[in-house]
C-alpha cells in the first residue's frame, strides 16, 4: 500500500526536464542569506523554554537529583539526633557509641552517593586524613615545647597545597571541602588546647567523631569541639517555630540552588536578552553579574543547607552561616567578607588574626598589616592556593582595606556627626543611621553600595560553577577580567589615591 | 492493480537475488527517497506558522513531498514538522558553510520547479551526495532532539525513570557511573529514533545505492549522538564540588558539520558489486553502536558471535534488519568503513562545468580568492579558465550599538572591494 502511495505521489515525474535555474544571481542571493544567518549563536540551553517548561525540565529534575544526597543526609541527621535523645535516656550506653554513630551517620551519605567508582580510595581518603591529623597532633604535642599549633597548622596547610597541586582534579574537587573542614577542626583543637579552652587532648573516638560528625562533614559549617560535645549530651528543645524555621531554610536553600542552576540563566537570557558576544556595557555587565550571582546563589544554597543540617543535628540551634541580603545589597565590603561565611570568618579571626596579633610586639600598625596578610595567606592556603580564588581573595582584601580607609576619612573630614560604622556590644560592625540622617549621607552610602555591587559582579565573574573538563590555563582563568580591562581594580586604585589626598 | 504488481515485485526481490539486482539497476538513476527535504523550503513564506506548533498547518504541496509513513509520523507527533523543517534548513546552511570554498558549494535548486532540493546530484553516489545525506539526517536528529528538550513536541516525554544511562554517553570514561539527571537528557534518544524512522523510510530496497544512503544517514545521526556532552555545575564550600548537577547538552551544529566534513575528506569508496558484497553484521541498537564500531575496527574476530546474535535477532523480530549490513571498501587493503564514516560509490566529477544531467552548476561566475592557494583560490576554483576582477562597492552593517532596552541600531558602511569572479 505504501508503495502504491509512493507511485501516486511521485507518479509521472520522470525527471525529464533538466534543472533550470532562473539565473545564477538567484542562487547567489540564497548563498549570501545563508552566510548572514550563520552569525546566530547557540543560546543557552534553557533560554527557549516557557516558565512551565522550565519548571518541568530544569527545576524539578534539578531538585530531585540533589534530593538524593541531601535528603539522605537530612534523614541521617534526624536519625542521629533521635539516637542521641534516646541514648541519653538510657544511661547504660557508653559514650564512645555516640561518637561512633555520629561518624557513621556522617560518612554514610558520601559513600552512598559517591559516583566516581573507586570507593575504597574515597574511604581511604576520608578515614586516613583524620588519623593523619590525630597522629600528627600527638607527635607535635609530645615533641615540641612551643609553637605546637603553628607548626601543626603549617604542615596541614602544606598537605592541602600538595593535594591541590598533585592529585586527580575531579576526585580532589569532590573531597576538597571535607578536607578543608577537617583541617579547620584539627587546627582549632590544637589552638584551643594551647589557650586552655580545651583541657586535654580528646581520645581517638571523640576526635574522629568530631572530624567526621554527621551533617557537617562535607558542607560545613565549622564547629568547635565544645559545640560538638554539647550536642551529644545536652538536650535541645524543639517547638513549632523551630521546625518552621528549618523548613523555611530548606526552601530558601533549594530556591537558591534552582536560581544557580537554571533560573538565572533563563531569566537573563529570556528577559534581558543578554548575549555572550555582544560588546555593549550593559550586556557585559549583566553577563558578569549573572556569572557572579550564579556563584553566590550556589554558595547560599550550600550555606543554608549546612545550617539546616547543623540545626537538625543540634550542634548549634541558632547558627548563622551566611546573610544573603548583606551580600546582595552590600553596604560595605566589610559586611560581605564577614557574612560570606560567618563560622569561617570567626575561625580566621580567632585562630589566625588574633594569634598573629599576640605574637607581634612593638609597632601596632605593621602588626595589624602582618595579621591581615597572614589571614589572607592562610585562607588562600586553605583553598589550596587555587589561582582564581586566591586572586579574588587578595582583591577582596585590598578592596575592603581601601573602602574602609576612604570611608573613615570621609566621615572624619566632612561629617562630624556621621560615623561610618559603630561597634555595638556584639563586637560586630553595624551601620547606624545617624540622628540627622540627611539625603547627603544617604546618597554617599548609596554610591558606595552601587560601587560594591559592581565590584562584586566583577570579582565573581571569574568564579565558574560549571565544570570544564579541560584544565584551564592561567590565561583563560582571568578572561572575564581581561575582557573589561580590569576596570574595577583601576577604580580601587583611584579610590585609594583619593583617600591619600584626603 | 498497480499495487499488486509492486507487491509482487517486492516478494520477488526478497526471494531471488538476481532479480533484486535487476531491480536495483532499474531503480538506479531515478532515485526518489528524499523529497522530504523539500519541507525546508516548501513552508516558505508562511505555510508553516512558526509560533504555533500545535496548530501546524501544511498545505497540500508540502504534504505530497512526504511518504505515507512520514505523514503519519508527523500527524502522530504534533510539532515535529516545524522541527524537521528547522533541521533541514540548519543542515542546508551548514552544508553551504562547509562547502563555501569548494567548486561544488552545496547549491540548492529553486524548489518550486519541483523535484529535489539539492538537485540531481543526489541521484548519484558521489562523496557530496554522501555528505548531503549525512548532514540532513544529522540536522533532523539535532532539531528534533532540541525541540524535544524545549517541549515543543507533545509526544516526546522526558522519561524520568531512566536516569543512569551508560552506553549512550560516550564521552564519559568507561566504568564511571554517570551523574543523575532526571530531565530531558534522553531527548537525543527520541531524536535518534525519530530521525531513523523518518529519514530512512525511503531506503528500503536492497541496492547498494540505498545501503549507501542508509549508512550515511546513520553516520549523520551517530555524529549527533556521540557528540552529546555532559554539562555540569558544581556546588560546595568555596569552589569545591560536593554537590554536582549534570545534564546532557546537544552539541553545536557547527561542530557536527566540521566533523562530518572531516569524514567527507576521508570518506571510503565502497564497491559497486554483487549483493554478496553486503556482508551482514549485527547492528542491533544505537546503544551497541560504539561497541560495534570498535568491533569493526578490531577486525573480524567478533564476526561469529555477531552472526549468532543476529540469528537470535531474526527469530525475535521475525524479519530482517535493515541496518545489518557491512559495506566493502573498493580497495580491499583498506579497512571497512565504521559507523561514523561516510561512504560513496563513484568518484566525484570535477564540478568545473555545468552539467545539467548531473545537476551541476559549474563554477562559472563564482567568486574566488586571488591570493589563496587552496580550493577557493582562483586557479583551482575556475579550473584554469581564468578570472576577471572588478571593483565593487560593498555595503555592510556596521557600528552596531545596543540601545536600552532592547534594540540594536546599526549604520551602513560602504567600502570598495576587489572581487574576482571565474569566467
Amino acid at each position: 500500500m505504501d508503495q502504491q502511495q509512493l507511485s501516486l505521489s511521485y507518479g509521472g515525474n520522470e525527471y525529464t526536464e533538466d534543472y533550470f535555474y532562473n539565473s545564477p544571481a538567484d542562487y547567489y542571493d540564497l548563498y549570501d542569506d545563508a552566510i548572514d544567518g550563520q552569525n546566530q549563536d547557540e543560546q543557552s540551553f534553557w533560554s527557549h523554554l516557557s516558565f512551565y517548561q522550565l519548571c518541568t525540565q530544569c527545576v524539578l529534575p534539578a531538585i530531585w537529583s540533589t534530593c538524593n544526597l541531601l535528603g539522605t543526609t537530612l534523614i541521617l541527621c534526624i536519625f542521629f539526633r533521635l539516637f542521641v535523645v534516646v541514648g541519653n535516656k538510657i544511661r547504660s550506653i557508653p559514650k564512645a557509641v555516640f561518637h561512633i554513630v555520629c561518624t557513621i551517620c556522617g560518612v554514610l551519605p558520601i559513600i552512598l552517593f559517591y559516583e566516581d567508582g573507586d570507593l575504597f580510595q574515597l574511604l581511604l581518603q576520608i578515614v586516613i586524613f583524620p588519623m593523619f591529623c590525630y597522629t600528627l597532633s600527638i607527635i607535635c604535642l609530645l615533641t615540641l615545647k612551643q609553637y605546637t599549633s603553628i607548626i601543626f597548622s603549617t604542615v596541614i596547610l602544606l598537605t592541602l597545597l600538595y593535594r591541590e597541586c598533585f592529585s586527580d582534579d575531579t576526585k580532589w574537587r569532590k573531597t576538597k571541602s571535607c578536607h578543608m573542614l577537617m583541617s579547620l577542626k584539627a587546627m582549632a583543637v590544637l589552638f584551643d588546647l594551647r589557650s586552655n579552652e580545651l583541657h586535654k587532648f580528646p581520645p581517638v573516638y571523640q576526635y574522629t567523631g568530631y572530624m567526621l560528625c554527621a551533617g557537617t562533614i562535607y558542607l560545613g559549617p565549622f564547629l568547635t569541639f565544645q559545640e560538638y560535645k554539647n550536642a551529644l549530651f545536652t538536650p535541645v528543645y524543639w517547638n513549632t517555630s523551630k521546625v518552621f524555621n528549618v523548613i523555611r531554610k530548606i526552601i530558601i536553600s533549594l530556591f537558591c540552588f534552582v536560581m544557580s542552576i537554571c533560573l538565572l540563566d533563563w531569566l537573563l537570557n529570556k528577559h534581558m536578552y543578554i548575549d555572550e558576544n555582544r560588546n555593549t556595557i550593559t550586556n557585559i555587565f549583566l553577563l558578569m553579574y549573572k556569572q557572579a550571582l550564579e556563584f553566590r546563589t550556589g554558595h547560599y544554597f550550600i550555606s543554608y543547607m549546612s545550617t539546616v543540617f547543623a540545626m537538625v543535628c543540634g550542634y548549634n540551634t541558632e547558627i548563622l552561616v551566611t546573610l544573603p541580603m548583606a551580600i546582595e545589597w552590600p553596604q560595605s565590603l566589610l559586611n560581605v567578607v564577614i557574612y560570606w561565611n560567618v563560622p569561617m570568618h570567626h575561625w580566621l579571626k580567632k585562630y589566625i588574626f588574633e594569634e598573629v596579633l599576640k605574637y607581634g610586639k612593638k609597632n601596632k600598625h605593621t602588626n595589624k598589616i602582618l595579621a591581615v596578610g597572614a589571614t589572607y595567606l592562610v585562607s588562600s592556603l586553605l583553598h589550596g592556593l587555587e589561582v582564581r580564588l586566591s586572586a579574588v581573595l587578595l582583591s577582596l582584601a585590598l578592596y575592603t582595606y581601601v573602602e574602609h580607609r576612604l570611608r573613615t576619612k570621609l566621615a572624619s573630614k566632612f561629617l562630624k556627626t556621621y560615623s561610618y560604622y559603630s561597634k555595638n556590644y556584639h563586637n560586630s560592625k553595624k551601620y547606624i543611621s545617624t540622628n540627622n540622617c540627611t539625603w547627603f549621607i544617604w546618597i554617599i552610602n548609596l554610591i558606595f553600595t552601587i560601587l560594591n555591587i559592581i565590584h562584586l559582579a566583577y570579582l565573581g565573574s571569574v568564579m565558574d560553577v560549571s565544570v570544564v573538563n579541560s584544565v584551564r590555563s592561567y590565561y583563560d582563568s582571568f578572561e572575564p577580567w581581561r575582557r573589561v580591562s580590569y576596570f574595577s581594580h583601576f577604580i580601587i586604585l583611584f579610590m585609594y589615591l583619593i583617600s591619600i589626598i584626603l | 492493480m498497480k499495487a499488486t504488481i509492486v507487491i509482487r515485485t517486492i516478494i520477488l526481490t526478497l526471494v531471488v537475488d538476481e532479480i533484486s539486482k535487476v531491480y536495483a539497476k532499474h531503480r538506479e538513476g531515478k532515485y526518489k527517497g528524499t523529497h522530504w527535504w523539500g519541507i525546508a523550503k516548501a513552508g516558505e513564506p508562511n505555510n508553516l506558522v512558526p509560533m504555533s506548533p500545535g496548530m501546524m498547518h501544511m498545505d497540500s504541496t508540502s504534504m505530497t513531498l512526504l511518504r505515507n509513513k512520514q505523514r503519519r509520523m508527523i500527524r502522530e507527533n504534533p510539532g515535529v514538522l516545524q522541527a524537521i523543517s528547522r533541521g533541514v534548513n540548519m543542515a542546508l546552511q551548514e552544508c553551504q558553510h562547509q562547502f563555501r570554498n569548494r567548486r561544488w558549494n552545496c547549491s540548492t535548486k529553486n524548489f518550486m520547479t519541483g523535484e529535489n532540493l539539492f538537485g540531481k546530484i543526489v541521484d548519484r553516489g558521489f562523496r557530496e551526495t554522501a555528505f548531503i545525506y549525512a548532514i540532513t539526517s544529522a540536522g533532523v536528529t539535532h532539531a528534533v532532539s532540541r525541540a524535544c528538550a524545549e517541549g515543543v513536541i507533545e509526544t516526546c516525554t522526558c522519561d524520568t525513570a531512566h536516569q543512569r544511562r551508560g552506553p549512550y554517553i560516550q564521552n564519559s570514561e568507561p566504568g564511571v557511573k554517570d551523574w543523575e539527571w532526571g530531565g530531558c537528557s534522553d531527548n537525543i534518544d527520541f531524536g535518534y529514533k525519530f530521525a531513523r524512522m523518518f529519514v530512512d523510510t525511503g531506503e528500503r530496497g536492497r541496492s547498494l545505492r540505498e545501503k549507501m544512503n542508509l549508512h550515511n544517514n546513520e553516520a549523520g545521526r551517530m555524529h549527533v549522538q556521540s557528540e552529546m556532552k555532559q554539562e555540569c555545575k558544581c556546588h560546595g564550600m568555596s569552589g569545591s564540588c560536593t554537590v554536582k548537577t549534570c545534564w546532557m547538552k546537544l552539541p553545536n551544529f557547527r561542530s557536527i558539520g566540521d566533523n562530518l566534513k572531516d569524514r567527507f575528506d576521508g570518506a571510503s569508496w565502497v564497491m559497486v558489486g554483487n549483493a554478496g558484497g553486503l556482508r551482514r553484521t549485527r547492528r542491533k541498537d544505537n546503544a551497541q553502536n560504539k561497541h560495534n564500531e570498535n568491533a569493526q575496527q578490531n577486525g573480524m574476530q567478533q564476526q561469529p558471535s555477531a552472526q549468532q546474535g543476529q540469528q537470535q535477532e531474526h527469530h525475535r523480530r521475525g524479519g530482517r534488519n535493515r541496518y545489518s549490513f557491512q559495506l566493502k571498501p573498493y580497495d580491499p587493503e583498506l579497512k571497512a568503513p565504521g559507523t561514523k564514516d561516510l561512504v560513496y560509490l563513484e568518484q566525484s566529477p570535477q564540478f568545473c562545468d555545468a552539467n545539467p544531467r548531473l545537476g551541476i552548476l559549474g563554477t562559472h561566475g563564482r567568486q574566488c580568492n586571488e591570493s589563496s592557494i587552496g580550493m577557493d583560490g582562483c586557479d583551482l576554483m575556475c579550473c584554469q579558465r581564468g578570472y576577471k576582477t572588478h571593483q565593487a562597492i560593498v555595503s555592510e552593517r556596521c557600528n552596531c550599538t545596543f540601545l536600552w532596552c532592547c534594540e540594536v541600531k546599526c549604520s551602513v558602511c560602504s567600502y570598495r572591494k576587489t572581487v574576482s569572479t571565474c569566467v
